[in-house]
């Protein structure tokens, strides 16, 4: 992990309002609260990751960071710049990656992309050529640099869009789900590249629904839900304070979504998270009592087939579903 | 000159990337075949309306009039291909002057323009076995270039609206048939409705066209300063008018976040 020095992003306070029209001749005025009085940190060299499901405003806090949306109210500095009034200042420091196979010219090569995102950053052309290389030799694309990027696999331009991001060797680089799609073997390489950036002094905020990517990856999480801060603190320590806390998980075949939901009822059973496959349930009670919540189990689904029953500590993916999902999820 | 060379490597590069109809096959089609057929039929409906008089002013005019497949097609494609394709936002985030940006992305539109009319012009007069003064040929180059350029900005008023609308084949197909049908290249203006032939004033081309029928027919270069100033300064209006536009969205994306660049 890098060395942390100082804050290079600090947002207080930020709001957001969506403010739209619902209706042609009688209009009704809709207001939406995208962010809710957010306030978080990310200091220089760490890989921070913002956390929540969909539409807990991770997106539009990224678009305000980038320049792209400005808040509704409170105060956001990047670099020490406002983004709302110093964007011109800002945009050549820093850059931004969307997941998904888009925001690349698919009729250009892989060259001929970088060549043209440089000049949009106005890199002189004395310089352009040797980055371009260095950057297609960091993401493996150096051997397809003058193929066209239609040619390519989702993975290579998931990669090609990360060489995209760092065309103006940015202070900054601001992810937005950059494995959403890919095959595990890509997504790790994905993983490789951003662990070197951040090696190389980069400092990353990233946002992802992969909990094992952000628990490997992340110096710092955020986790965000309905516009609201729920919790920030590493990785290690957002686990540890739920020390006292154990997963018993389980698969249990011939029991109705009711009877899970029993569980709830019990005062050391914390949070009920169950997944109904194809033939069987898999359930994962988060408990202070596991040793009691063991004969419980058996008691509440007399007549059913309990398979797998193992007790573990909770990852950060229990931790997250326990702080965003309420009591059963 | 970093900036200078920078303008035409957009320029050439934005096209690639963002214009449709590069492939061969499809450019052969579209933007040869489709307006030498084109030409060819509006030649030979006003050869036999006109029995032939005043025949090389309409064939040129006719093969300016294809301009529009880049002029209104091919500028739109400069937004709603970025825009598809997803990297329209990324475009709008980045350092660069967006007008300088845009104007560039225009510019190889408007020499495409200027090639397509030019094989109509030379595929027109050899089908009609016609052929022009020599000194006429640089100038007519430099009025069809100016009226393509201001044409171009008219395109990219409509492209904005891609920002707004998905309709954007329909709008682009009424712009297209309203250039042909107000720009006189036809019939003389003369025939038009009061009414109409003051709104053609601020169409692009209508110039253009009075133009090349005044210097192909009549050899008559009197009034080429004056009139391809004004059709010069309506493009620089458009230009304007359409930089606006974007200038718009950003803020409707920015500030009121009602408008998604994506």
């Amino acid at each position: 992990m890098s060395t942390i020095n100082n804050n290079i992003i600090n947002v207080s306070q930020v709001k957001r309002t969506y403010k739209t029209e619902v209706g042609i001749i009688k209009k009704k005025k809709k207001e939406v609260d995208a962010l809710k009085g957010l306030s978080f940190s990310v200091n220089k060299g760490e890989i921070f990751g913002l956390l929540g499901p969909n539409g807990a405003g991770k997106t539009t806090m990224i678009k305000i960071l980038t320049t792209m949306l400005t808040p509704s109210s409170g105060e956001v500095s990047v670099l020490g710049l406002n983004p709302v009034t110093d964007a011109k200042k800002l945009r050549p420091h820093i850059n931004f990656i969307l997941g998904g196979e888009r925001n690349l010219y698919w009729r250009l090569s892989a060259y001929d992309n970088l060549a043209y995102f440089s000049d949009l950053y106005k890199i002189p052309r004395s310089e352009q050529h040797g980055r371009i290389q260095d950057l297609l030799e960091l993401v493996g694309l150096q051997d397809v640099a003058h193929q066209r990027v239609e040619t390519f696999s989702k993975g290579m331009k998931q990669r090609l869009q990360i060489a995209r991001g760092l065309v103006n060797n940015p202070e900054i680089l601001f992810l937005d789900e950059p494995s959403i799609g890919l095959d595990p073997v890509s997504a790790r390489k994905l993983r490789e590249i951003i662990r070197q950036l951040n090696d190389n002094g980069t400092t990353i905020l990233l946002t992802t629904h992969y909990m094992f990517e952000a628990d490997e990856l992340c110096d710092r999480i955020a986790f965000i839900d309905k516009g609201e801060l729920i919790e920030v603190d590493s990785p290690q320590n957002i686990k540890q304070k739920t020390n006292n806390v154990s997963v018993v998980e389980f698969s249990v075949i011939g029991i109705e979504a009711t009877k899970i939901q029993e569980f709830t009822h019990h005062p050391d059973i914390h949070h009920v998270q169950f997944e109904q496959q194809e033939f069987l349930t898999k359930v994962k009670l988060h408990t202070t009592d596991p040793q009691g919540a063991v004969p419980i189990i058996y008691e509440n689904m007399k007549g059913a087939i309990i398979q797998d029953l193992s007790i573990t500590k909770p990852s950060l993916e229990d931790v997250y579903v326990q702080l965003i999902g309420g009591k059963v999820s | 000159m970093q900036a200078v060379q920078r303008f035409f490597r957009q320029s050439l590069l934005s096209y690639r990337a963002l214009f449709g109809w590069l492939d061969p096959k499809v450019y052969i089609l579209v933007m040869v075949l489709s307006p030498l057929s084109q030409l060819l039929f509006f030649s030979v409906l006003v050869n036999y309306v006109y029995s032939g008089e005043g025949l090389v002013g309409y064939i040129g005019a006719n093969a300016l009039i294809l301009c529009v497949l880049n002029s209104v097609f091919g500028i739109m494609s400069i937004i709603t291909s970025d825009r598809y394709m997803g990297t329209f936002q990324h475009v709008m985030a980045s350092p660069v002057n967006k007008a300088g940006l845009f104007l560039s992305r225009s510019i190889a539109h408007v020499l495409n323009g200027l090639f397509t009319s030019i094989i109509g012009f030379i595929f027109g007069m050899m089908i009609f076995q016609i052929s022009i003064a020599p000194d006429a040929i640089l100038l007519l180059v430099g009025v069809w270039m100016v009226s393509i350029f201001s044409a171009c900005g008219l395109g990219l008023i409509i492209g904005c609206f891609c920002l707004w609308t998905p309709s954007m084949n329909l709008i682009g197909n009424i712009l297209a048939s309203s250039l042909l049908l107000l720009s006189g290249a036809n019939y003389p203006q003369s025939i038009m409705p009061v009414w109409l032939v003051h709104f053609a004033d601020f169409i692009p081309l209508t110039r253009g066209v009075e133009l090349t029928k005044q210097i192909l027919n009549e050899g008559n270069y009197s009034n080429v300063f004056a009139l391809l100033g004004e059709e010069f300064v309506l493009g620089v209006c458009f230009f304007i008018i359409s930089f606006l536009f974007i200038k718009y969205a950003e803020y409707l994306s920015r500030v009121r976040g009602t408008m998604d660049l994506d």
